[in-house]
């Protein structure tokens, strides 16, 4: 009950909140729309049949009463419905941040095991340079960079455009490497340090030596118990990287030329198509949401401690903050 | 600053050797850097972004043809003018809609009267003065204007002369725009909006001659980078959508052919004249003489395009000889127009300008040479809609610069600039001597002495320093190597026609 | 040896000892070099027998018993020395074999039992995992003789309990559960390091009347690792005093809390609360222990004894004062200790 109302919340400041930014920020679609052919007059007449003199609270309240009945409205020149647009755009962007968080998660533990248990050595001091490196670099750049490399002067890859995995998949698996990784790499990054320093710390703990006291393999003691402690910080950075990626993508589809939700809202804020930036923020937290949602359902498999004792969950808190830091 | 009249200046092809004959087939891939605004032509309104696209879709009635500034025939064969107001136009036959209805009187007769009419957009503009038009035989329709307007057969030549399929339009109003049907040299397949468009040759076209390629794919880019490298891959095969400062780099690519050109879209610094210190014609004058267009064309836009020293490029027939010998650079006469108007001592003003790399670039060039003056210039970038609303609504800049509006008509695009109803016009009432010399021409219907009249409009218009012109925007064509038959298109609007892949 | 109830009915028979460390040296690595912790202990437990381990915080005691499990880690510390047990020297078995004695055939029962145990699997898995790791034997099986074990260790209602978290128990319970860890394949030798610190009195006495059963009924050697001398009196049979990571005395309990031959001893026992010490301010040893780094040289307890003399700055051996007694101190026959006996 509690967790439905701050949805909501969530879901209603997210939404004013664009929806502010979007009347703050410079930009009138009106003159957009007008175009070449503006005259005061027009744009002052496609105001009013837009609705944009009405005072914003009341075209707010407007999208909201459209929204809740699951009617997002249409593009802002009225030739397509946001639903539909959302819907065309959704899979490119959805398969391509599964695979950037699967190449972050893989790379990403993996990184971050071999550092955690050569820890100290020089193989740890390169994962965690490489690591802060990676955190650093910007997603535009990696993409520019991982272009030239790989699309235009090695040639293995194509460097623009998409196919969806289910109408060709080879075309798929060709076209998403080369964003899903310049997309994961930060995240990569990201995880090898939390499951670095979350595997160190979970090693030096009093169990791991109970458990190799007991006469546990190797083997069992990281991967089984050791990982199993480290994941809750996994998870919470996993989940940090799905917004983080959804973020990503924003940048990341304009620069392999993806028709996806993040470069349907970079064209929709050029055109001050207001509907479909709404309906694509609207959506957006939605996954968000779902996203937490699903990763408090993990951390309840992965740690029963959660939801029983007040300290604990303290601890966790302060684990998550740690990870945003 | 887009003029439909007068010959094209100085375009040149390069690198497009020898590749021997055209031949049909192919996908030609075309990258585009913004998606068009609609596919239903007469409420379409991005000028170079649309046309690409509708061009292909929708055949027109007339076609600018960019080396002799004249109009020619397309799908009307001949068309004269009875009396200044009576248009009469003669259609080709054998002309068909993508959906086998014909292109006869009718057919565009009620295209006029639906451009014209409530559902028109943009278009009822373009055709403000027709008060009338009549199918006067199977093949002949015949105008009626409400004042002298000889611009009307250049107007023909963009959306209001891209007849659209009635059929098809009454079948479906509102979905027109997601299925267009027109007469054009490629049928419309499927759009992914803001992503994709996928045309297929018509195999019916009147004219297949000059149409090589088996279908269109336009690809909507956000990154102008991404536009570079997927033509150097070969992922997309031509693009107009390349920044002059890409082009050296990618003139020394083998795998990339260049064509470059000049173009009518003037760089142009707009002032607000309702204001102080604009509103001193002195102070205007002062600002032009200031200006050396040779150095910013090389400084701020790689020495592409021409120096703008007037509404209309040098060798078009509307540009009036004795402007650019009178803009030539002159620093002590600026400044003692400065100093006439009181401004010896310097004067700080504001100038808007667009948020992209070049457009800053060539915003610090004219600060550069305006300081010389002591002006000040304070840039200040901001979205383009932004600064229009800044510039002609709130009034809140000295200056914006930017290109200016683009119409097919060189009358029309005086109209907007200068008319009592212009939005860019400050202060917004009409300007009397240019508007007189307007209509003059607009009377005639021999070419010669409208291009008199156009002249003297012009002449108007830098007497007093309306606005500033800067320089003439560069066309920029980019293709992979195996992609030929690229024409400089002045007008930015370029058609596929001719265009052909080696295969 | 005296007739304490530890003794088991095995120590009467001429056996071989269960574990016997001789010159067991552990040093640290650190970027600054080497330091030693714990230098040339030696020792023997039998079967059955609990043998105490007694000394301030640092004084070397956790890690002598980590070095004999083979738990400090390689790269930070190496060991020096020989011990046996079942025969083998287990400081020199690779790590694959070791790792089949670990939990096998020697435990270990840590003192924090609020972090011993994983908190993110249920006590059971955790027993069960144990017996799997060294019996072959399916889960099921591996199952009940879980439940066996916590049922051996005085759990109630053992079956539910095999299923819960750590966290869901109270610490004694959790100390429960490692005795009943450690004594899954019923090994030869447990090392309890503090085994009672965390617990109250009451759970205390359960826990040491619990290993003291298993040690006379299984004949189970135990090294008992403490600080608590009232303890050791309770429960071992001998004790070893560790200080500064030397062993300064060995000897049965009796003797050495009635007759203590080291002064460091003395003041530990002098330490220990008593009932009529109420309006007395405790006895507490001046000084602290030394840290490794800052060893003095000739006796290491000098810098604290109130006995000290010039003799004193010599090296000290652990000299063999009587029978199973040692002591490292040259002055021990002359000093007339107070407050002891
Ligand atoms: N991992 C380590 N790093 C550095 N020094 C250590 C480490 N472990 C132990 N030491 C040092 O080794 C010495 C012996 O420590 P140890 O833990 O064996 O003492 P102890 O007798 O068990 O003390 P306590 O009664 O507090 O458990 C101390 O000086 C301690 O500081
Ligand atoms: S040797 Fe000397 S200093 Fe050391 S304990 Fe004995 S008396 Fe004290
Ligand atoms: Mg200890």
């Amino acid at each position: 009950m509690q967790r439905a109302g701050s949805i909501v919340l969530t879901l209603v400041l997210a939404t004013v909140i664009t929806f502010g930014l979007q009347k703050l920020v410079p930009g009138d679609p009106a003159l957009a729309i007008a175009g070449e052919d503006a005259t005061a007059q027009r744009v002052a007449e496609i105001r009013a049949d837009l609705g944009l003199d009405r005072p914003f609270v009341v075209q707010y309240l407007d999208w909201l009463r459209g929204a809740v009945t699951g009617d997002l409205g249409t593009t802002i020149r009225g030739d397509a419905s946001v639903w539909d647009l959302i819907g065309q755009r959704l899979p490119a962007t959805l398969t391509l941040a599964a695979v950037a968080l699967l190449f972050s998660i893989i790379i990403g533990v993996g990184a971050g095991v071999a550092a955690a248990l050569r820890h100290g050595s020089k193989a740890d001091t390169a994962v965690t340079a490489v690591a802060t490196l990676g955190v650093a670099v910007p997603n535009f750049w990696l993409g520019m960079v991982i272009v030239v490399v790989f699309g235009l002067t090695l040639n293995w890859l194509p460097v623009s455009g998409y196919a969806l995995p289910w109408e060709d998949f080879a075309a798929w698996a060709r076209h998403v490497t080369l964003p899903a990784i310049a997309l994961g790499t930060a995240g990569a990054a990201e995880i090898a340090r939390q499951v670095r320093s979350a595997l160190v710390e979970v090693l030096r703990s009093d169990f791991i030596r109970t458990h190799r006291a007991k006469g546990l393999p190797q083997r069992a003691v990281v991967w089984r118990h050791a990982m199993k402690n480290a994941s809750l910080p996994l998870v919470t950075v996993v989940g940090l990287q799905i917004s983080h990626l959804l973020g990503g993508t924003v940048v990341i589809e304009s620069v392999f030329a993806i028709p996806g939700i993040g470069s349907l809202i970079v064209q929709s804020a050029n055109q001050r198509d207001y509907p479909v930036i709404q309906g694509v923020v609207f959506v957006t937290a939605l996954l968000i949401i779902l996203t937490n949602l699903a990763v408090d359902l993990v951390y309840r498999y992965v740690d029963p401690r959660i939801g029983v004792r007040p300290a604990r969950r303290a601890g966790l808190r302060r684990a998550q903050r740690g990870v945003t830091v | 600053m887009v003029a439909a009249l007068a010959t094209a200046c100085g375009g040149t092809a390069q690198s497009d050797g020898d590749a021997g004959k055209p031949a049909k087939g192919g996908t030609l891939r075309v990258a585009l850097a913004a998606q068009p605004s609609s596919f239903n032509p007469v409420l379409g309104n991005s000028g170079s972004a649309d046309f690409i696209v509708q061009y292909s879709i929708f055949d027109t009635l007339t076609e600018f043809n960019s080396e002799t500034g004249e109009v020619d025939p397309r799908l009307a064969e001949s068309w004269t003018f009875s009396d200044p107001t009576t248009f009469v136009m003669t259609l080709r036959a054998g002309a068909a809609f993508h959906d086998g209805s014909p292109v006869d009187a009718e057919a565009v007769v009620w295209f006029l009267n639906h451009a014209r009419g409530p559902e028109g957009g943009g278009a009822q503009v373009d055709l403000a003065k027709v008060e009338s038009a009549e199918a006067t035989g199977e093949l002949e329709v015949t105008v009626q204007l409400t004042e002298p307007f000889t611009g009307l057969p250049w107007v023909l030549s963009g959306r209001s002369g891209m007849v659209m399929s009635r059929a098809a339009y009454e079948k479906d109003p509102e979905g027109f725009a997601q299925h267009p049907v027109g007469a054009g040299p490629y049928r419309f397949v499927s759009y992914k909006k803001g992503a994709k468009i996928e045309l297929e040759r018509f195999e019916d076209y009147w004219n297949p001659d000059g149409i090589y390629p088996d279908a269109v794919e336009f690809t909507i880019f956000q990154e102008p980078t991404t536009i570079l490298n997927a033509i150097k891959s070969g992922e997309q095969n031509l693009s107009f959508s390349v920044s002059p400062k890409d082009v050296a780099q990618l003139e020394s690519d083998p795998s990339v052919n260049v064509t470059t050109g000049s173009s009518y879209l003037l760089d142009q610094i707009h002032m607000n004249r309702s204001k102080k210190p604009l509103n001193d014609p002195r102070v205007r004058r002062a600002l032009s003489l200031a200006l050396d267009r040779d150095v910013f064309v090389k400084a701020a836009t790689f020495g592409l395009g021409e120096p703008g020293y007037q509404f209309f490029p040098e060798d078009s027939p509307a540009a009036a000889p004795s402007i650019a010998v009178d803009n030539a650079p002159d620093l002590d006469q600026a400044r003692s127009l400065m100093a006439e108007a009181g401004y010896g001592d310097g004067v700080g003003l504001t100038m808007l300008t667009q948020t992209s790399e070049i457009e800053v670039r060539k915003a610090e060039v004219l600060q550069a040479q305006l300081a010389e003056i002591g002006v000040e210039l304070d840039i200040r970038p901001t979205e383009l809609t932004q600064a229009v609303a800044e510039m002609f609504q709130d009034q809140s800049a000295d200056l914006f610069f930017a290109y200016g509006v683009s119409r097919a008509d060189v009358g029309d695009t005086i109209n907007a600039t200068f008319g009592a109803e212009a939005l860019y016009n400050l202060p917004h009432e009409e300007h009397p001597a240019v508007m007189e010399k307007l209509a003059e021409a607009n009377a005639t219907s021999d070419i010669a002495e409208r291009n008199k009249h156009l002249q003297a409009a012009a002449e108007a218009i830098a007497d007093e320093s309306l606005l500033l012109p800067v320089a003439f925007n560069p066309f920029i064509a980019v293709t992979t190597s195996s992609v030929h038959g690229v024409r400089v298109d002045a007008v930015l609007k370029p058609r596929l026609d001719g265009i052909w892949i080696e295969n | 040896m005296n007739g304490s109830e530890a003794v088991p009915p095995s120590a009467s028979l001429p056996a071989a000892p269960t574990l016997r460390v001789e010159n067991l040296s552990v040093y640290l690595r650190s970027p600054a070099g080497e330091v030693q912790v714990v230098r040339d202990v030696s020792f023997t437990i039998g079967a059955g027998e609990a043998v105490g381990m007694v000394g301030e915080s640092g004084s070397g005691k956790s890690v002598t018993g980590l070095a004999l499990m083979r738990l400090l880690d390689p790269a930070k510390t190496r060991v020096e020395g020989r011990a046996y047990l079942g025969g083998r020297d287990i400081l020199a078995l690779p790590e694959r074999e070791m790792r089949a004695v670990r939990g096998r055939e020697m435990s270990m029962v840590f003192q924090e039992s609020a972090t011993a145990l994983d908190p993110v699997f249920t006590v059971g898995t955790q027993l069960v995992e144990t017996i799997r790791a060294h019996r072959d034997v399916s889960v099921k099986q591996a199952r009940l003789r879980a439940i066996e074990l916590l049922d051996a260790v005085g759990i109630a209602m053992p079956a539910r309990r095999f299923g819960e978290y750590p966290h869901q128990m109270s610490g004694g319970m959790k100390q429960r559960v490692m005795i009943a860890m450690a004594l899954a394949c019923d090994p030869d030798l447990i090392i309890a390091d503090e085994p009672t610190t965390a617990v109250d009195v009451t759970i205390q006495a359960q826990i040491l009347d619990l290993l003291g059963r298993l040690s006379r009924e299984r004949g189970v050697a135990i090294l008992f690792i403490t600080h608590d001398l009232g303890v050791v009196a309770e429960f071992c049979s001998r004790a070893l005093t560790m200080y500064a990571g030397e062993v300064v005395e060995v000897a049965d309990v009796a003797g050495l809390l009635a007759a203590p031959a080291h002064p460091y001893t003395a003041g530990l026992i002098r330490a220990i609360p008593r009932a009529d010490d109420k309006g007395r301010d405790l006895y507490e040893i001046r000084g602290t222990v030394p840290s490794p780094t800052e060893m003095p040289g000739g006796c290491r307890f000098r810098p604290r004894c109130d006995h000290a003399g010039d003799v004193c700055g010599n090296e000290q051996a652990l000299v063999t004062i009587a029978s199973e007694r040692k002591v490292r101190c040259v002055r021990s026959s002359e000093i007339e200790f107070e407050g002891v006996g």
